[in-house]
């Protein structure tokens, strides 16, 4: 009997003598998607195909209403916009009779060249005019930009249509890491999460970054026992400036979720991959 | 003003044209719609996603930019911005009785809700089955002038037509009211019920290319809301012309009515709603 008592005892003091895991906060910063997701084969099909059913049924174009008759704006139309083909019960029409209704043919989907806003000057390449003039023509930028191209994860201008996690790598460390404050522990330093995750971006990234914090709530916790730690996560988007790495850095990178995955730690990466975003 | 409802055999409506009906029927209460008897009528009967029907309009002809953002991004971030510890279902507030002692009590019109002048849904706790969405948008358009000069109201729905792509509701004068030239039934403008693609196409023509140009637009009034989550805004007819549909051919448009655009959410409350909005880009203000 006494025995028993004595090994309860011991079990207990190595318990209370164990030390409390220490409190910190993780920043998810993330780069939201700036431009549209690359739709599948599938989706750009389909997309096509409602499109192209849309035209065709679309009502007829009340060119009447948009260029009034007798105006300068409708002779040009009119130049650009010849007649359909009347039906004519004496011609044969081997790829089928046309049914005219308000001009135009009910067959097809109705095409209209609408006169141009902007002047195209294709002899001249004044790089002024091209930049400032207002009505120039849109031409879209290119979805893939200059740090694709070069690989530049360090870049926030790569993977628009992703959403991009801030990752670092401590000096004298080798592992890449989100990165993670601890909270002070004595009673006066003390503060939220979010103030802790807050204060600790501008320590290694800088003061020209501006950000957005989602809640000041955690989103996740991650119980890192190896260096008895408990990891909170506060979620945060950049939305302009610049990380700039500080001494503490040595390097950094934003990467998609694909990309942290062979980058983070396997069992870190399990833990914390469904607050990924997918996109 | 009570509401006058014109009996005919085959349906019964709220009616807020004059007039009245002759026809006494109370024999039968199934509801009847003559189309659907009519043989020659049969093809309007096709549901109208079908494709076989003649009101058959595709839709989903492109990508979804605003749909697929709030999807991707801000869904979950509204999830954890909304979240309360240990919140609970907060009740409704409705009209209350004022109890059952006395007939008179029985019959008086309900009591205000308490503390308030409108009621109030319950509101519960935010979780991923409940966040807040955007479910519709109410562009609505009354023309006073067009009491005045009627061909006015035909104007007002083809702006509305050209800024939202659907074909708008006739809206009539619910009464007769000599200081406002109001009468009866007469035709004031129109309305329309956006959703899906026409509704976010909508939106974003509003948060990117025409709200940004108001100079004199502070953003939403804060104490805008019906206390449901749905919150009003207006524009004026001035603010029309910044619509690129409109920019272009303001000279056919001569005579611009403003709008009062209802955007409609499945939060319980204002607050979620201006949350919800303002990740849309909707400025809000207090002045």
């Amino acid at each position: 009997m006494r025995s028993v008592w004595v090994t309860r005892a011991s079990i207990a003091r190595a318990y209370s003598t164990q030390v409390q895991p220490v409190i910190s906060s993780t920043l998810l910063l993330s780069r939201n998607p700036i431009i549209t997701q690359e739709p599948s084969s599938f989706e750009k099909q389909f997309y096509k195909y409602q499109n192209e059913l849309w035209r065709r049924l679309m009502w007829t174009f009340p060119s009447w209403f948009f260029f009034k008759p007798g105006t300068v704006a409708e002779q040009k139309y009119r130049k650009l916009n010849k007649p359909a083909t009347p039906d004519n019960p004496n011609i044969e029409f081997p790829r089928g009779r046309p049914e005219l209704r308000h001009n135009r043919d009910r067959r097809f989907k109705q095409t209209i060249s609408v006169p141009k806003s902007y002047e195209d000057k294709k002899g001249e390449t004044n790089a002024a005019s091209e930049t400032d003039d207002l009505a120039r023509k849109i031409v879209p930028n290119s979805r893939i930009t200059e740090a694709d191209l070069k690989k530049d994860l360090a870049s926030l201008e790569r993977k628009l249509s992703r959403t991009l996690y801030l990752i670092i790598k401590e000096k004298g460390s080798n592992t890449w890491k989100f990165p993670n404050f601890n909270v002070p522990t004595n009673a006066e330093e003390v503060s939220g999460l979010h103030v802790v995750a807050e204060e600790g971006l501008y320590k290694i990234g800088g003061e020209k970054i501006n950000y957005f914090n989602v809640s000041n709530t955690p989103c996740h916790v991650f119980n890192n026992l190896q260096e008895n730690k408990k990891e909170y996560f506060i979620k945060s988007h950049i939305l302009s400036g610049i990380f700039e790495p500080q001494e503490s850095v040595a390097e950094f990178n934003w990467l998609s979720k694909e990309e942290l995955k062979d980058v983070l730690p396997a069992e870190y990466y399990q833990d914390v991959s469904h607050l990924l975003n997918n996109v | 003003m009570s509401k006058v409802f014109i009996r005919q055999f085959s349906k019964t409506g709220i009616s807020l044209k004059p007039g009245y009906s002759t026809v006494h029927p109370v024999h039968h209460l199934v509801k009847v719609e003559k189309s659907n008897l009519k043989p020659s009528l049969k093809e309007l009967l096709v549901p109208h996603d079908d494709i076989t029907s003649i009101k058959y309009r595709p839709y989903e002809i492109d990508q979804d930019r605003i749909a697929e953002h709030y999807t991707n991004t801000l869904k979950s971030d509204l999830m954890l911005n909304l979240y309360q510890y240990d919140a609970d279902t907060i009740p409704a507030n409705p009209k209350r009785s004022w109890g059952v002692d006395s007939p008179y009590k029985l019959y008086r019109p309900l009591k205000k809700p308490l503390g308030s002048i409108r009621t109030r849904g319950q509101i519960k706790p935010v979780t991923a089955k409940n966040i807040p969405e955007i479910t519709g948008v109410t562009v609505h358009s009354y023309n006073k002038k067009a009491l005045v000069e009627p061909w006015l109201d035909i104007t007002t729905r083809l702006q509305v037509a050209t800024l939202t792509n659907v074909k708008p509701k006739q809206l009539f004068a619910k009464r007769n009211l000599v200081e406002f030239k109001l009468r009866k039934g007469k035709p004031v403008g129109g309305k329309v019920e956006l959703t899906g693609r026409d509704m976010t196409q909508f939106l974003s023509t509003l948060i990117e290319l025409v709200l940004p140009r108001i100079r004199t637009f502070k953003g939403i009034k804060n104490s805008s809301g019906d206390k449901k989550g749905n919150i009003t805004f207006g524009l004026t007819n001035e603010d029309m012309q910044f619509f690129p549909e409109i920019e272009a051919f303001q000279d056919l448009y001569p005579n611009m009515n403003g709008l009062h655009i209802t955007i409609k959410t499945s939060a319980s409350n204002d607050e979620q709603a201006r949350t919800l909005l303002s990740a849309y880009g909707f400025p809000f203000t207090n002045a």
